[in-house]
């Protein structure tokens, strides 16, 4: 994933949670600071799907898999 | 027929259909009967007929309908509490509604009811078993009494318990069953049901189902939260009536593979709760080509909905879709700032006049003073709702719903007083002063709060460790569906030349 690829995600995760804070705290549990729930996560999805052409159906996710922002920006450099 | 001769009547036809499924289990019209009826017994036997509310306490059970059932057959109103509400919320209903009941289908949390109060253990009412007590002969609740009371937020932080009638509830069934029946389902109908019994969009489906021999099938709040289990459990469900917000239906459509091969049976979608999107219903239309797409409005005090539509192609070029027309036995008006009636076209506040207006909040005639009053329709009075909602009529009597007057904001369905929000935040040790903005997306919709909170100290932690803390605290004086997803500490909240917390100059800082 290179450096472009990166900052889109992390846009579309500040656009999903609702606050930038999350860019300086990539390793906080999302789900338990309340910023992504399954409606987040659904979104988060089709945003990956539209922008960065990953293709992931909701019930293929584990929430350990994308709980913090590290993990998430993991889970995407997988599937580039 | 009131809506518990229907149910009766529906028991006597069908007793082995299942009139419950939840969690794969079933309960049929017959044990649903039976079981109520000694529920019934038991509450006459403990209460009398003195027409207290009876609070109602768990989730999705089976349980549920029964009390709901047992308590109205015995001449009291019920009072539908989830299980996600925080105990400080369970106790604040149970004192201000004045029960001296309470059905406890979950254990209670502790220290929710004062002495006075009964509980009564709910876990096994389904199977007939109802903890032993005295017994007496139950006497249902008259026509112009009320059948349930649905607490919603209020402004001042303390929610309000809107009273809704046997008679009004059997008037918006009438209406409300049509709207599947026109859809000729083959066999017997299954309808969905997706929202929390504390929330008035279930009784559309509670009722839509039991008084016409349907099978309600109701979703557990952790199934609509696991994606997985959600498309599995959708799959064998068989739901041929879909109820829901269109929030819930959006959560789905994420799903590439939620279409009409998982529903098979399915005829149409009834949306309520907030606004549907021309780009959901249009995402409907497409997948579940042989379902209609229904659009409802209406605010607890006057039943769930009083206005329908079916969305057609036609619908889905403006921006936003059109509410319906008002049902049989409701007149929509739309009024200035002085009270007087527009004529088609002009922007006004909604009033709605008619057979399903409530009665007013239980214990609160200030607010039902401020709320209802009379309208004259032809020389006719008749009871009538201010909204407090923003809209227009075609000329053809197509309502168009445009915001809110006052604070209040629709988030996924739920309805929220953002000072109620406020209110509980200052609640929170630490917190000095707090102000939450709706944050909305291009189409105008909700799509978070934002809560902005200022402090007698410090913080201690990072940003989003402090937020979660305070979220936390937060969360043990309102549901979830209140706590703003995302909280700031600011040094001062900025205010208006009134005194007010400058809402614009936050929402631009939101971000």
């Amino acid at each position: 994933m290179d450096e472009a690829q990166e900052q889109q995600v992390l846009r579309l995760l500040v656009e999903v949670c609702g606050t930038d804070a999350i860019t300086s705290e990539r390793d906080v549990d999302l789900f338990e600071a309340g910023l992504l729930d399954s409606l987040g996560t659904t979104q988060l999805l089709v945003s990956l799907e539209d922008e960065l052409g990953i293709k992931v159906p909701p019930t293929a996710v584990e929430r350990e898999d994308i709980s913090t922002v590290n993990r998430i920006l993991t889970f995407v450099s997988e599937r580039l | 027929m009131d809506v518990i001769e229907r149910i009766q009547a529906a028991a006597t036809r069908h007793g082995d259909r299942p009139a419950h499924t939840y969690r794969a289990e079933h309960l049929s019209y017959a044990q649903l009967w039976s079981a109520s009826t000694l529920v019934a017994e038991r509450i006459a036997g403990e209460l009398g007929h003195d027409g207290s509310p009876v609070v109602v306490y768990g989730h999705k059970e089976h349980a549920m309908p029964v009390a709901f059932l047992g308590a109205v057959r015995a001449g009291h109103p019920y009072v539908p509490v989830d299980v996600s509400w925080p105990a400080d919320r369970i106790a604040s209903v149970v004192e201000e509604s004045g029960a001296r009941l309470v059905v406890a289908v979950r254990p209670l949390p502790h220290g929710v009811t004062g002495d006075a109060v009964t509980v009564l253990d709910g876990e096994h009412l389904a199977r007939g078993l109802v903890p032993p007590g005295p017994l007496g002969t139950p006497r249902p609740v008259a026509p112009d009494d009320p059948h349930y009371v649905i607490y919603t937020s209020g402004s001042t932080g303390r929610p309000k318990g809107v009273q809704i009638t046997s008679s009004a509830l059997a008037h918006f069934v009438d209406w409300a069953t049509t709207l599947a029946d026109e859809t000729g389902i083959e066999g017997t109908p299954v309808w969905l049901n997706q929202a929390p019994f504390s929330f008035d969009l279930s009784v559309m489906d509670l009722y839509g189902a039991l008084t016409t021999g349907a099978t309600l099938h109701s979703l557990d709040s952790a199934t609509v939260g696991n994606a997985r289990a959600l498309h599995d459990e959708l799959g064998r469900s068989d739901v041929s009536v879909w109820v829901s917000t269109p929030s819930f239906a959006d959560l789905c459509l994420a799903d590439p593979a939620f279409d009409a091969t998982v529903l098979p049976r399915l005829r149409v979608f009834l949306f309520c709760g907030e606004t549907l999107s021309p780009t959901t219903a249009g995402a409907l239309m497409q997948r579940f080509p042989e379902a209609r797409v229904v659009n409802t409005y209406g605010p607890t005090e006057s039943t769930v909905a009083v206005t329908s539509v079916r969305i057609g192609p036609e619908h889905l070029d403006g921006s936003a879709l059109p509410v319906g027309r008002a049902k049989p036995g409701t007149t929509i008006l739309i009024r200035d700032e002085a009270g007087a009636t527009l004529p088609a076209g002009s922007s006004g506040e909604i009033v709605i006049a008619g057979d399903t207006v409530s009665v007013g909040y239980l214990h609160r005639p200030d607010l039902t003073e401020a709320a209802f009053t009379l309208v004259d329709l032809d020389g006719v009075p008749t009871p009538a709702y201010r909204t407090g909602d923003l809209g227009r009529l075609d000329p053809d009597g197509m309502l168009f719903f445009g915001g809110r007057l006052d604070g209040q904001v629709k988030l996924h369905g739920y309805r929220i007083e953002l000072e109620d929000i406020e209110t509980n935040l200052r609640r929170v040790t630490g917190v000095q002063q707090a102000a939450v903005v709706a944050i909305r997306g291009e189409d105008g919709v909700v799509t978070h709060l934002h809560g902005f909170v200022q402090l007698d100290h410090v913080p201690d932690g990072s940003p989003l460790a402090v937020a979660t803390g305070l979220k936390r605290g937060l969360r043990t004086y309102v549901p979830e569906y209140m706590v703003p997803k995302v909280l700031t500490v600011v040094e001062r909240i900025p205010m208006t030349p009134n005194g007010k917390a400058d809402r614009r100059a936050l929402e631009a800082g939101s971000r």
